[in-house]
């Protein structure tokens, strides 16, 4: 009897401790306060991919004085902050303003947030924060409620911008040798120049050691050139459905597959890593790839790589882009369109005035000053002004150019809260005018608009909707297809028919359509 | 002459060698590969993407490591970790074994059975998280040792090998007047170093290969130990110029170009620590771990 006492006494402590754990929030302060009323400093949390060094550097201390507030970064990394975040929602330990996909993928954990009053909603009334309302009028479909609770964090500064960045690389120098004048104008001559690259030996070196075109990112492109959106919601036989279930899917899978058969392809395509992609790209192994065409990462893997194997290697002449081929007389283009990647959100625990607070920031930010302050810095620090033109004071490298504005203030990186700006590299001084024209080039080729978009259906909550997620399971099955069937047909309409029966593809076509 | 008769050169023999070699060379390459990318110039590397003999060597990669502050800081948090985590589950796991091993005593059972359900019924992530912030662990060092005490199924393992410990040895010593404190420290403990020495070191591994509660817990980058700091170098789509790293100096491509080489440069020094201290140990293990497993 006395060890089971024991044993209900620790029973109960055990219980106790987790009642005390799940103690109720602090009630919020609802009452309105003077945004521009910046005398109370604010200590805000904010967390970001990358934070772990943001230090005490110029950058930080403008931001910090300007608008009276003390930054504490919240480390996330881009492997796990999707978990990390979780925990700390049901912990009651997010930090005061955090970066999330959201409406990237994970629609239905924004929707619980909401309704358990773990995020918190944006003042109805944005006028305080101009940038901020005049970002979120043109998000207005990504209203819940007649609320917005999320800050879509946008790729190009200049809205105008809305293509989707990633592109074929090709190594022109190997067109040049195969005496190919211009770039491919259908999706057969793009074919029969991934089979010269395979067969003619592209580099002259005698050897048959190459072959048409590796992965990259992934072979979404060959969807997309066949002008099936598989990223998105495209409408067919008069009804809007995923893109991954189009019933003409079939057509890229058998072309995937003759590249495969035929030797086109790189043979490790099912498994292989970006890294891996990229080197056998850049090694000279393989003639095309499929890459963010921004001038950054154009750039940083053509010196990194390409130089490293081609010791003589020039952007102008050695590297090109490729315009997505065309099927059936049409020239598909994918786009982005809605011109956002993750955004943030704001923690329901902390009171309105550092909400005040942390919208300031974040209107700061998406200001042309913050803009400025991204990519050259502080004014009369990192940059200064001559007859009009920012000249750059940071140091530069021992080739006399000038280093990375991350590399000397780390702190940056908070600019990158409001957006990526992908056209800031077009004015960076340390990103090479060949490598800008490239990704300019990128933007012509691959700006125009694709298929329809309806943010009413992209952003349209359901339940099955909310929870769809078959992006692996669709490429798992895609892989399967191309190394083992010998009728596509048969097993894409098997496939998709089990999506639809199984996976509650159905369920989830009729909730958007209804 | 049994002792010196000569073993036959059968098939089967040299089938079973050759198996046993070639298990060898797949279980040694991945290593072999991650030393020599680890020390192979960037360019030999993408060239060829593995890499058995590189025809020129570099210590750029772990010249990059050792200049990194972030680095040589999860390596001390890691170390830390370990170290006053293992001292810490000995000295909690230690007693309660030596306790749960004597004799019948009153509402042993139930205790062992209390002690038992945490191994079959976990009380779910959150709560946990939710216990060790109210605790006031998060963001310390600390919250990486003190939730994790007792590892229950170690605990049972010591706990049967105390058990195996012939009693008159231990009665023989309470008749010369020890108490319990003595008849541990000067005669079980002695007795039963190699599960205690196997069960150290599995502590030390899992205390140095865990990420998982760094994950949890810490959201300060500079107290990340190695495991955490590694599993991001090599997860994550490192950029360049990425602030987790500290740069002393090389350009943006240069880094870039020298990712894969730090990546297997990190993990080098990531394995090195226990790579060195199993061989030492390794004599206790069979010892260790059969003489706890055989009693229930």
């Amino acid at each position: 009897m006395k060890a089971g006492r024991l044993l209900s006494a620790l029973i109960a402590a055990s219980a106790l401790i987790s009642l005390a754990a799940c103690g109720s929030k602090d009630p919020v302060n609802t009452e309105s306060v003077d945004a521009n009323d910046l005398s109370v400093k604010q200590e805000i949390k904010i967390g970001m991919w990358d934070s772990a060094k943001w230090g005490n550097d110029d950058i930080a201390k403008y931001i910090e004085e300007k608008l009276n507030i003390e930054i504490i970064p919240v480390a996330l990394s881009t492997v796990d902050y999707i978990e990390k975040l979780n925990i700390s929602a049901a912990g009651g330990t997010l930090p005061d303003m955090f970066m999330h996909p959201g409406y990237s993928g994970y629609t239905s954990t924004l929707n619980k947030w909401i309704a358990d009053e773990v995020i918190k909603a944006l003042p109805s009334d944005l006028s305080p924060y101009p940038e901020i309302e005049a970002l979120m009028q043109r998000y207005d479909f990504m209203k819940q409620g007649g609320k917005h609770y999320f800050i879509p964090r946008t790729v190009f500064t200049d809205p105008a911008n809305t293509y989707y960045t990633p592109a074929l690389w090709v190594r022109k120098d190997w067109m040049d040798n195969l005496g190919i004048k211009s770039a491919p104008a259908d999706m057969d001559e793009f074919y029969d120049l991934l089979v010269r690259f395979t067969n003619d030996d592209p580099d002259q070196n005698g050897k048959d050691d190459t072959y048409g075109v590796t992965p990259g990112l992934n072979l979404e492109w060959v969807f997309f050139a066949h002008g099936i959106d598989i990223s998105g919601y495209i409408k067919e036989d008069g009804k809007w459905i995923p893109g991954m279930l189009s019933k003409y899917n079939n057509e890229p899978i058998k072309l995937i597959k003759k590249m495969y058969d035929e030797n086109v392809l790189d043979k490790d395509f099912a498994t292989m890593k970006l890294a891996d992609s990229e080197n056998n790209f850049c090694s000279g192994r393989c003639g095309v790839v499929y890459l963010v065409g921004e001038s950054g990462p154009l750039q940083y893997v053509s010196l990194a790589k390409l130089t490293a194997v081609k010791k003589d290697f020039d952007a102008k002449t050695d590297l090109d882009i490729l315009p997505p081929p065309q099927v059936k007389g049409k020239q598909y283009l994918c786009t982005q369109n809605y011109n956002f990647a993750q955004g943030t959100m704001f923690n329901a625990d902390m009171s309105e005035e550092k909400l005040a607070r942390c919208l300031k920031l974040y209107d700061y930010l998406l200001s042309d000053e913050g803009v400025i302050l991204g990519r050259f810095g502080v004014e009369g620090i990192s940059f200064k002004y001559e007859g009009g033109k920012i000249v750059s004071l940071l140091p530069t490298d021992s080739t006399g150019t000038a280093k990375w504005i991350g590399d000397v203030y780390p702190t940056f990186q908070i600019t990158r809260v409001a957006r990526w700006d992908a056209d800031g590299a077009w004015v960076d001084p340390t990103v090479k005018p060949e490598f800008v024209d490239l990704a300019k080039k990128v933007k012509n080729l691959y700006g125009p608009k694709m298929n329809e978009k309806k943010p009413e259906i992209d952003f349209k909550s359901t339940p099955s909707k909310d929870r769809w997620n078959i992006n692996d399971y669709f490429w798992e099955n895609v892989f399967k297809m191309v190394l083992n069937s010998d009728n596509i047909d048969k097993s894409w309409n098997d496939f998709r028919n089990f999506v639809l029966t199984q996976k509650n593809g159905q369920k989830l076509i009729d909730e958007i359509n209804s | 002459m049994v002792g010196q008769r000569q073993k036959k050169l059968s098939l089967f023999n040299v089938l079973l060698t050759l198996f046993f070699i070639i298990l060898a060379v797949v279980t040694i390459f991945p290593f072999w590969n991650i030393l020599m990318v680890s020390i192979a110039p960037n360019e030999y590397y993408v060239k060829s993407g593995v890499v058995l003999f590189p025809t020129s060597f570099t210590f750029r990669n772990y010249e990059y490591i050792f200049t990194s502050s972030q680095v040589l800081l999860a390596t001390l948090n890691s170390i830390i970790v370990s170290v006053l985590g293992v001292i810490y589950g000995m000295a909690l796991t230690v007693p309660l074994a030596y306790g749960l091993s004597k004799g019948a005593f009153p509402g042993k059972k139930l205790l062992i059975t209390y002690v038992l359900i945490p191994m079959f019924f976990g009380g779910g992530l959150i709560p946990f998280y939710l216990v060790v912030k109210n605790l006031g662990l998060i963001e310390h060092l600390a919250a990486l040792i003190i939730p994790y005490g007792i590892n229950l199924f170690y605990l049972i393992v010591i706990k049967n090998s105390f058990t195996s410990i012939p009693k008159a040895l231990l009665e023989s010593a309470q008749i010369d007047g020890a108490n319990d404190f003595v008849v541990l420290f000067r005669i079980v403990l002695p007795l039963s170093m190699a599960t205690i020495a196997t069960f150290g070191l599995f502590m030390t591994v899992d205390k140095w290969n865990d990420w998982f509660s760094s994950l949890l817990f810490l959201t300060d980058g500079r107290m990340y130990p190695l495991a955490k700091l590694l599993r991001d170098i090599i997860y994550n789509n490192v950029n360049v110029g990425d602030p987790s790293l500290i740069n002393p100096g090389l350009s943006g491509e240069q880094l870039y170009a020298g990712m894969d080489g730090i990546k297997m440069a990190t993990v080098v020094i990531a394995i090195l620590p226990i790579l060195c201290v199993y061989p030492f140990l390794q004599r206790y293990f069979v010892k260790g771990v059969t003489v706890g497993g055989v009693k229930g």
